[in-house]
């Protein structure tokens, strides 16, 4: 830290009092060298600490459980790390209704653990150890229950948002369905920590199903693996259906009992629901196939595998339609990508394992991009590159420059974040 | 007889004969509409009240034309209003004294429909009815179904983010969008979202849906379509009182089923309603009726509506009938979705609310809400999506009785205030249009109204699209309530 970064420090250290901790060495994050931890406690001392930053116009780190740092562009200029782990508690648990509201700070197991008893469920499933409500709802994170519980904005029924400005804002509400102003709420989830800090969430909740059941199988290079997995997901109790190919199945898989000689995909699949549907999806899938009963610790494997990254390599997730699943993943197998395919709604991992390749070899990491640009064009696919080795960060836009109207972002950029405090370049394009 | 009020000064220093002839240059001569009766019509919506004057109707056929016409009235600084069917109840589509009402009715084709990805591209003037009639055939449908989906359009759905009786289950439109085109206040034309249903970047699309026509103009929408359900029980439970539906209401949600829909019919409603051409043979002595409708797999549906039919006898219901057949199915919906309809035979007026509580708090805020209408001497009925706590309380009125809807005005204030009070909102499903837009500071101080107005000024730097929606004016709720200037604020010719 320079002079004059010191002296910012030092100037944030003296306002925000025991709230600021100096990091001694800093620490890399984000792709920035970060030498102050700021963990308010309560939403008044996080708009505290918000406004003192943005009066210094001092660019921000904003963290939760800090199990996606490796998501997005590098954060620009950033000294400082914003943490939300300290907004943690379950305010209120209305078994009856079914909703809940919880700090930013909290994990998401310690909300499943308080919800289970009621009977009801966190439709909340992202890889990540200790991962916080604040984190899944601000990178719009989803895990292998994506096709049951559908995309993480869809349990939000309200948040209370600081604004860069340090202003404590509101959207949304405690009810179920609600068209009282601008959802806002779509706009915060998803977006980084860009454009405000997440400090409470009423989440809805859904009932726990009465049953559950899990179908283990594998499926030959006969095997036309992506319509099978697409029928499959589509049964009305199909609440988690993955494939993975065998090179990540040998790797990551081996814990499900499950033989995969001579199989190209391992597939994966969870019913949940009332006992007849269940039952009835489970052998309607194992129908005159060598399928094996898996249980719960198959889809904890899944959500492993799909967050994991192998030593120094790229995982890049991808959405495209149903229908162009076949060639897209023909693409990304062409390229030497490993996968694991959600096939409803559509959504790839590809892996890309550098081994064998030099250190740091930038010929190699343009290769991948080089790829995954194609299936971009070929396949019509909307990707992000998740993870990649730290000395390959800032060397590309990881939402490569996103769809749709950049101009208008950067403008609700600047009119929620004028001065550049929150997470600056993380986001789409630099944003 | 009914008139439009006198033309008001245009907010423009451009005339309205500069602005007409643009706009004909753009749609033709007979797609822009100017003659007295055709500004009368474009009035207002289904929110009849304070009905203004607009200086033209154009009806485009494409988005470059929304776009030219767009563009004309960002030259001329002159307000446009997006419109649908008009089938609003908040007065979203309201034109202010002067400004172009811009009608998508005539973009109405389904583009694309894509069975395998379940997606289907539509101009925003298809009829939300018409689009699951033309994918039925590929076992499909369009999930949001508010009540009047036979004309109501998708375009206007997706301005007010609309719902219906089966959002329980489905969610609203929100939930089933994932592109837009959208011509912006300037007149140029982006597209959000994907269809692949994730787009990098902000959530546009989700932002967008719901905005009441206030950040531009939707051109093309790309929708997720449903599967239709393997199979539907649908079950009509009879009850003394509107309490008593609550609790198996209740009982259903907290045993962990998810039922398609839970509509409750109180007892004016249902006298109404065997008053009408949509009686479905209702008991008019029952206090409430509660529809239920259960969909999924055929083999659980069996034992689901096994427990909801022990579930109802241990509430104390007083017959139960299941659906035989489509035709039955028909008739019990008829019921529900006649409602409004049958409701406005009652009383030349019908003021319907959409506050929203916490669905555990039905039973006690329904009580309180009869004692408002009570209490204003007013005919007061409830028709409401249970499993939701969306409450739709209709006031029956005559609008030429002053003092009449003078206490209309504060009993609607009253029931607004109860439901916020007890931790709900003004509106789920039909926005807040102009209607409610003075009562938003009952739910949100003004950091919450600066955040919402960060976002618009964005998209509408210059407060033309849509003007005097949504956000509040700084008058008082009495004065600026289309409801508290009352009728007589329109001239009647």
């Amino acid at each position: 830290m320079g002079e004059s970064s010191a002296a910012v420090r030092d100037a944030i250290g003296r306002l925000l009092g025991d709230m600021a901790v100096v990091l001694e060495p800093p620490e890399l994050m984000a792709g920035s060298r970060v030498s102050m931890r700021i963990e308010p406690r309560d939403a008044e001392a996080l708009a505290t600490a918000l406004r003192t930053l943005d009066s210094g116009s001092t660019p921000a780190i904003i963290t939760g459980g800090g199990s996606r740092l490796g998501l997005g562009n590098p954060v620009r200029g950033a000294q400082v790390e914003l943490s939300c782990v300290g907004l943690v508690g379950i305010d209120e648990l209305d078994a009856a209704d079914g909703v809940i509201r919880v700090g930013a700070g909290t994990p998401l197991a310690e909300i499943e653990r308080a919800v289970r008893p009621h009977g009801w469920q966190l439709p909340l499933d992202p890889p990540g150890q200790g991962t916080t409500v604040g984190g899944t709802l601000a990178s719009a994170a989803a895990g292998p229950r994506r096709l049951g519980f559908g995309a993480a904005r869809g349990c939000v029924l309200g948040l209370d948002t600081v604004l860069a400005c340090g202003d404590r804002t509101r959207c949304g509400g405690r009810v179920v369905k609600n068209v009282t102003g601008y959802d806002l709420a779509k706009l915060y989830v998803g977006s980084l920590g860009t454009l405000g800090v997440i400090e409470r969430a009423w989440l809805r909740l859904r009932p726990a199903p009465r049953s559950t059941r899990v179908v283990v199988l594998s499926l030959g290079p006969d095997s036309d693996p992506y319509t099978f997995a697409l029928a499959a997901a589509r049964h009305s109790a199909a609440r988690a259906v993955a494939l993975v190919c065998s090179e990540l199945a040998d790797t990551h898989m081996q814990g499900v009992g499950h033989p995969l000689d001579a199989a190209d995909w391992l597939l994966v699949a969870e019913y949940a629901g009332d006992e007849e549907a269940t039952r009835e999806g489970a052998e309607r899938l194992a129908e005159g196939r060598a399928a094996s009963p898996g249980d719960l610790t198959a889809i904890d494997a899944l959500r492993d595998l799909q967050g994991s990254v192998g030593a120094l390599g790229v995982r890049a997730r991808l959405h495209v339609r149903p229908s162009r699943l076949a060639a897209s993943c023909a693409l990304l197998r062409a390229a030497a990508a490993q996968l694991l395919v959600y096939p409803q709604p559509g959504v790839i991992y590809a892996f890309f394992d550098p081994s064998g390749c030099g250190d740091e070899d930038p010929w190699w990491l343009d290769g991948v991009f080089t790829a995954l640009e194609r299936v971009r064009g070929e396949a019509k696919a909307e990707l992000v590159v998740e993870e990649l080795p730290e000395w390959g960060r800032g060397r590309r836009d990881v939402f490569f420059g996103g769809s749709g109207p950049l101009s208008l972002m950067r403008s609700i950029k600047a009119r929620f974040d004028p001065n550049g405090t929150l997470n600056p370049g993380r986001f789409v394009g630099s944003i | 007889m009914p008139g439009v009020r006198p033309p008001q000064e245009a907010p423009t220093s451009r005339s309205d004969a500069e602005l007409i002839a643009g706009l004909r240059r753009i749609v033709g001569n007979e797609h822009c509409l100017t003659r007295p009766e055709d500004l009368f019509a474009y009035g207002c919506d289904a929110l009849t009240l304070d009905a203004q004057r607009p200086a033209a109707i154009v009806l485009p056929e494409s988005t470059e034309q929304v776009a030219s016409a767009v563009a004309l009235c960002a030259y001329l600084q002159r307000p446009f209003v997006p419109r649908g069917a008009g089938t609003g109840l908040s007065g979203g589509a309201h034109p202010t004294p002067g400004a172009v009402v811009i009608s998508l009715t005539r973009m109405r084709r389904i583009l694309s429909i894509d069975a395998d990805d379940r997606i289907a591209i539509v101009q925003p003037g298809v009829v939300n009815a018409d689009l699951s009639a033309a994918v039925a055939h590929h076992g499909l449908f369009y999930a949001p179904d508010p009540s009047s989906q036979q004309v109501c359009t998708i375009g206007g759905n997706v301005a007010e983010n609309s719902g219906g009786p089966h959002t329980l289950k489905y969610g609203t439109t929100t939930d089933h969008v994932i592109a837009l085109e959208i011509v912006l206040p300037s007149g140029d034309v982006v597209r959000v979202g994907s269809d692949t249903g994730f787009a990098a970047g902000y959530d546009l699309t989700g932002v967008a849906v719901g905005s009441e026509g206030t950040l531009g103009i939707v051109t093309e929408v790309t929708v997720r379509l449903s599967p239709i359900p393997e199979a539907v029980e649908t079950l009509l439970a009879i009850f003394d009182d509107v309490p008593s539906a609550c609790r198996l209401v209740g009982r259903i949600i907290e045993s962990g089923m998810v039922p398609a829909s839970l509509e409750v019919i109180d007892r004016r409603t249902i006298e109404a309603v065997e008053a009408s051409v949509y009686r479905a043979g209702l008991p008019q002595d029952a206090g409430a009726v509660l529809i239920i409708e259960l969909d999924g797999a055929a083999c659980e549906l069996q034992a689901q509506l096994e427990r909801v039919r022990a579930f109802a006898y241990e509430e104390g219901v007083r017959g139960l009938e299941v659906a035989r057949d489509d035709a039955e199915r028909a008739r019990f919906w008829r019921a529900r979705k006649g409602a409004f309809g049958a409701l406005g035979r009652l009383a030349p007026d019908l003021y319907v609310h959409d506050a929203v509580v916490p669905r555990t708090k039905l039973p006690e805020i329904l009580e309180k809400i009869c004692e408002i209408g009570d209490r204003h001497r007013l005919r007061l009925s409830n028709v409401f999506h249970a499993g939701d706590g969306n409450l739709h309380p209709n006031i029956s009125f005559d609008r030429r009785d002053p003092d009449e809807l003078a206490r209309v005005i504060e009993a609607g204030r009253e029931i607004l205030e109860l439901c916020v009070a007890a931790g709900g909102v003004l509106t789920g499903e039909h926005g807040v249009g102009n209607e409610k837009r003075d009562y938003m500071g009952l739910v949100f101080d003004d950091v919450d109204l600066d955040a919402m107005r960060r976002l618009r000024d964005v998209w509408n730097p210059d407060g033309l699209c849509n003007p005097d929606k949504i956000m509040p004016t700084t008058r008082p709720c009495m004065e600026s309530n289309p409801k508290a200037r009352g009728y007589d604020a329109v001239p009647i010719d």
